[in-house]
């Protein structure tokens, strides 16, 4: 009996079965022939980072107010007669204090007609000092703790800038924070004066 | 033909690779890189607080913590003029910081003709249409339609006295509050 051992494939048979047996080149379409998409994966990949990096750096806020009064920075509503109508007047000196009473003195100690607190030797307003003032000034009455509202007004030159700062020295606590304290932060009093107004002097 | 179809099973066998994963199916993380990615688009362009900062526009520090509020219709001062909404086109173009120094805008853009007026002209007709469009949308919201809220985007060298009028003059439109934004100080 033959044996296929006997009969060797011809040439032929052998170039047919390489050509049958060779592994099949993937078309497009096929699984294995998707289109590279990597670079493009890559480039939403920075895209996504740089967006995502952008929002996380820069953080903005936004203090809240109402229209300014005229006629040298009259509170906008008066507690009572009795209130202590806070008013902070930004000048190129420093920073005036006004309260019902009258003008604070430089020192805060007492009513009179200087800057209650001047510039610092570099230009820059003495904001811990202002914070200290308000502070005081709000602890000297019992009726003055619920006060929020302070009106600020400004020299037509001020810097927004120096509004700003004298607003924060007027709103923060010992921590330099205004925001509603929390069972974790034990006496901390939160905002001095966290509803600003703005005055504009006659 | 029975060796020919025998070597050639053996020689398919033979050749057949073992199916293996030579590749990701990386299609549904696109899909989802690119959800992300217009939501975060679309999220920065609507946002109110989406400032574009320049030598021309530099927001002033605060400790404030609180979140910026969105609610409003974004007035911008800048060192160069004041714009209204999101429009590229000044609604007043300032002049140099010494003259606004001394009695805020130019006397032509008053109301009386007087440089002593607070009220800007040209600003509150801009606020005008903006507020009736933004009546009718509070009113389609069931919201308070006496009065509507402004986001100030102000320059922190503008000067006290054109800031006062802007407020003044958005005060005289029934802008009722106002948001000024800052940047809160620890964010670099």
């Amino acid at each position: 009996m033959d044996t296929p051992q006997d009969h060797p494939l011809s040439p032929a048979q052998r170039s047919k079965i390489r050509r049958l047996s060779r592994p099949r080149e993937a078309a497009p379409g096929d699984e294995a022939g998707e289109l590279n998409i990597i670079p493009y994966l890559d480039i939403i990949m920075n895209i996504v980072v740089f967006v995502m990096t952008s929002l996380a750096v820069i953080f903005y806020s936004t203090i809240d107010s109402e229209p300014p009064s005229l006629g040298g920075g009259k509170p906008h509503e008066r507690a009572s007669s009795k209130a202590l109508n806070l008013v902070a007047l930004v000048v190129s000196d420093g920073v005036t204090l006004k309260t019902a009473g009258g003008q604070i003195d430089s020192g805060c100690a007492s009513l009179g007609s200087g800057i209650t607190v001047p510039r610092l030797s570099d230009g820059h307003h003495n904001l811990a000092e202002i914070t200290r003032c308000a502070r005081f000034l709000k602890s000297q009455n019992e009726r003055f703790a619920e006060e929020t509202q302070v009106t600020v007004t400004g020299n037509p030159g001020t810097p927004y800038r120096e509004i700003i700062e004298v607003i924060d020295a007027l709103r923060r606590d010992d921590l330099g924070r205004c925001d509603p304290p929390t069972k974790e932060d034990g006496d901390r009093t939160g905002c001095l004066f966290p509803d600003i107004h703005f005055g504009q002097a006659r | 033909m029975v060796r020919y179809k025998a070597a050639l099973r053996l020689a398919i066998r033979k050749n057949k690779r073992e199916t293996e994963i030579d590749f990701l199916n990386i299609t549904a993380l696109l899909d989802l890189m690119t959800i992300i990615l217009v939501f975060l688009l679309q999220s920065m362009a609507s946002s109110a607080t989406s400032i574009a900062e320049s030598q021309d526009l530099t927001l002033p520090r605060s400790v404030m913590s609180d979140e910026p509020a969105q609610e409003g219709v974004r007035v911008t001062i800048s060192k160069s003029a004041i714009l209204v909404g999101d429009g590229s086109d000044p609604v007043v173009e300032l002049p140099s910081r010494e003259s606004l120094m001394q009695s805020g805008l130019d006397a032509r853009h008053k109301r009386s003709g007087q440089p002593g007026d607070l009220y800007i002209v040209p600003l509150a007709n801009a606020l005008q249409s903006v507020r009736e469009f933004d009546k009718r949308l509070r009113a389609s919201r069931n919201l308070d339609t006496s009065t509507s809220e402004a986001i100030i985007v102000a320059d922190a060298e503008t000067p006290y006295r054109l800031l006062i009028e802007v407020l003044y003059t958005l005060g005289q439109c029934e802008f009722g509050k106002y948001h000024l934004l800052v940047r809160k100080s620890d964010s670099g």
